[in-house]
């Protein structure tokens, strides 16, 4: 069974002027554990289908499955569970909080889930360590290399062992050295964590990495 | 706790410090400065006023009332007929052996002018036993400003310092005191029906001049001995009570106490006792006691607007405060944390803004009221300073500035530090703190993850 299933997806965006559709009729199939890029000029639509597979937006028709996750089926409450139970995000930007340090803004997803502090920030500490961190977790981001942030957001998104990672542009903001230790640390996530990655990208060098490449063209992916 | 993760987060943006990029530099908490500092002040400074007024206004009540209690209206009164001496003394021995702990005084009040050379002035003349002098209870509100609060003569008199001062008279001076005549049997029918108008005339040597330190009280004091009273108070308009003083004064016990004397004065038999007549101070000046509540309610009420105003501060500053965290709010969101979990965040920051405003509030207010008689003093030290200052350059005389006049305060103001309700007004506080939070809070809820894919 495929882990990612996405069929006949449609997502327009509506404003007084016109209509705008930005996917047409989309349809993706991605086994377990496997490493998936989505390449495509600015507005075609990749940060809007990885938006719709986080669960963050709903979409006009098809259906969207993510494991035993149905979300064509789903309301609000039951995506932001999704959200925290099967998603890790990974952004351009590192989004982590400037007022907590390395190895809190990493236990924190687990924490607000639920989990025992203690239990959390043990965690948080294994996968700093993971990612290479170990000796940074007590410092806060404005310490911290551009790498070592989104390294760090890396980790954090994989505290809540997801079963899927969406990444968008996470290594757009960096510098070559730090945006190829970005890279490695995405590329070897299914063999840490077990976890399918996705990622939104308009290096074509890094999508090749990927096991599967496709192009958003006119609101539809093709294989690359 | 079933927020804490929550709670965790809150308290870490409020008191976490700021670390400059680059450096370890590390500010002052979030909570000490911009708009969450402007809160905290808010907070705590509307609470400031409302805090001096209850401790004030309850010490001042308590003080005023005790004043009266021991001084003027007793605990209790029983009013007697005017020609029940006797009875009086029949009363207040069933009394005293139904409760040997309280204290029995027999008095005979009623108006009178004091006259000294040219100064006139109206008295409530109160005939008392030299054991209401002595009394404990008396003397506890009473200072011997000179001579001595007592009777060493039949002719003596005791006045308080204002109308002794209103009087222009000392210790050892001659008073002349007024009263109606009482219509003697053998009258004619015209000098009957004018007795109650012609003065009898009253010599008194002044023996003590006394201060009960409120001043409404003073003003008019002036105490002979009984005997005295029982020939000269003894018109129309005058009153003679039994004056009782009990361990409790106050609330049920006082009525309890009340009720039972009633039973055992209605057991002697008297056939002019009525239980109307037994009458406690509550009765006595309920509408003096009434006053004192209204003002001091209607105080509370102006102090706690303040309050009102504060949350709404406090309620724009998290909304500021939200507003600038929208990406901070979609990160949480990000992770999967729940519209409930972002609310109960900010109504933390909100709460614990509210609490540190309460706390600071609360210190600052009982301190400065438990201060309040030397701040005074010294605000009028300055004010009196600078008008000095202010009257030498003007070339005009400085007069004296007198920020709380003593006629309508007591000398010293008391305080009264009640936990219950300290702590009734740190709750309302809080739970206005946090209803003011809780907009902000819904506002925060409502940011959606998207913002972040927006901002990229």
């Amino acid at each position: 069974m495929n882990e990612i299933f996405c069929s006949n997806v449609f997502k327009s965006f509506v404003s007084k002027a016109e209509r705008l559709d930005v996917l047409r009729s989309l349809n993706l199939s991605l086994p377990a554990s496997c490493t998936c890029a989505i390449m495509g000029a600015s507005g075609s639509g990749k940060t809007t289908l990885l938006s719709l597979i986080g669960g963050l937006e709903g979409f006009d028709s098809g259906e969207i499955q993510v494991g035993a996750h149905k979300l064509h089926t789903m309301d609000e409450k039951k995506l932001a569970i999704y959200r925290s139970e099967t998603i890790g995000f990974v952004f351009q930007f590192h989004y982590l909080l400037k007022d907590f340090t390395a190895l809190e803004n990493v236990a924190l997803p687990a924490y607000l889930k639920g989990a025992e502090k203690k239990k959390a920030w043990e965690k948080a500490e294994a996968l700093l360590e993971k990612v290479g961190l170990a000796d940074r977790k007590n410092h806060f981001p404005s310490e911290l290399s551009g790498g070592e942030r989104q390294r760090t957001a890396i980790a954090r998104a994989l505290v809540n062992d997801p079963i899927l990672i969406l990444a968008d542009e996470p290594t757009g903001n960096l510098d070559r050295h730090n945006a190829e230790s970005v890279a490695e640390l995405m590329f070897r996530l299914p063999e840490l964590s077990g976890a399918t990655v996705i990622l939104a990208t308009h290096d074509e060098a890094l999508a090749r990495r990927a096991q599967f490449v496709f192009r958003l063209s006119l609101g539809s992916l093709e294989a690359v | 706790m079933k927020h804490q993760p929550e709670l965790f987060v809150a308290y870490r943006i409020l008191f976490n410090k700021d670390i400059d990029s680059g450096k370890v530099t590390r500010k002052r908490s979030r909570l000490s400065r911009g708009s969450f500092g402007g809160a905290v002040l808010g907070i705590g400074i509307s609470l400031i006023p409302l805090i001096i007024v209850l401790l004030v206004s309850d010490g001042m009540i308590e003080g005023i009332t005790n004043r009266y209690m021991e001084t003027k209206t007793y605990h209790l009164q029983i009013a007697l007929p005017l020609e029940a001496g006797k009875d009086a003394r029949e009363i207040m021995s069933a009394l005293q052996d139904a409760f040997p702990g309280d204290r029995f005084f027999e008095e005979r009040s009623g108006p009178a002018v004091a006259v000294a050379g040219s100064e006139n002035h109206s008295v409530y003349l109160r005939a008392v036993d030299q054991s209401f002098c002595s009394d404990p209870g008396t003397i506890r509100y009473v200072r011997i400003e000179d001579g001595e609060f007592g009777f060493s003569a039949s002719k003596s008199i005791v006045l308080g310092k204002p109308l002794a001062e209103a009087l222009g008279i000392s210790v050892g001076d001659t008073l002349t005191v007024l009263t109606p005549r009482k219509a003697e049997p053998g009258d004619s029918e015209h000098l009957e029906s004018i007795a109650n108008y012609q003065p009898k005339l009253s010599f008194y040597r002044v023996s003590g001049i006394i201060s009960s330190g409120y001043h409404e009280l003073d003003a008019q004091l002036a105490f002979i001995p009984l005997k005295e009273g029982e020939k000269i108070l003894n018109f129309a308009g005058a009153s003679s009570f039994i004056g009782i003083k009990t361990d409790k004064p106050y609330g049920k016990e006082l009525e309890i106490a009340r009720n039972k004397i009633a039973a055992i004065v209605s057991q002697i038999g008297l056939s002019w006792f009525e239980p109307v007549f037994l009458r406690s101070w509550i009765q006595i000046e309920r509408s003096l006691f009434r006053s004192f509540e209204v003002t001091r309610s209607t105080l509370l009420f102006i102090m706690a607007i303040a309050i009102a105003v504060a949350a709404i501060n406090l309620s724009s500053a998290l909304l500021t405060f939200v507003a600038d965290h929208t990406t901070e709010i979609a990160i949480f969101r990000s992770y999967g944390a729940s519209s409930r979990s972002i609310g109960a965040i900010f109504l933390w920051a909100g709460t614990l803004t509210g609490a540190v405003g309460t706390f600071v509030g609360m210190v600052l207010g009982i301190t400065i009221s438990i201060f309040i008689n030397p701040i005074i003093r010294g605000m009028e030290w300055l004010v009196n300073s600078l008008n000095v200052l202010f009257a030498l350059l003007a070339g005009q005389p400085a007069l004296p500035v007198k920020l709380l006049d003593p006629s309508y305060y007591l000398e010293k103001i008391p305080v009264t530090v009640n936990i219950i309700e300290i702590g009734i007004i740190s709750t309302a506080s809080l739970l206005v703190c946090i209803m003011a939070s809780l907009i902000p809070a819904r506002n925060a809820s409502k940011i959606s993850v998207l913002e972040l894919f927006r901002k990229t």
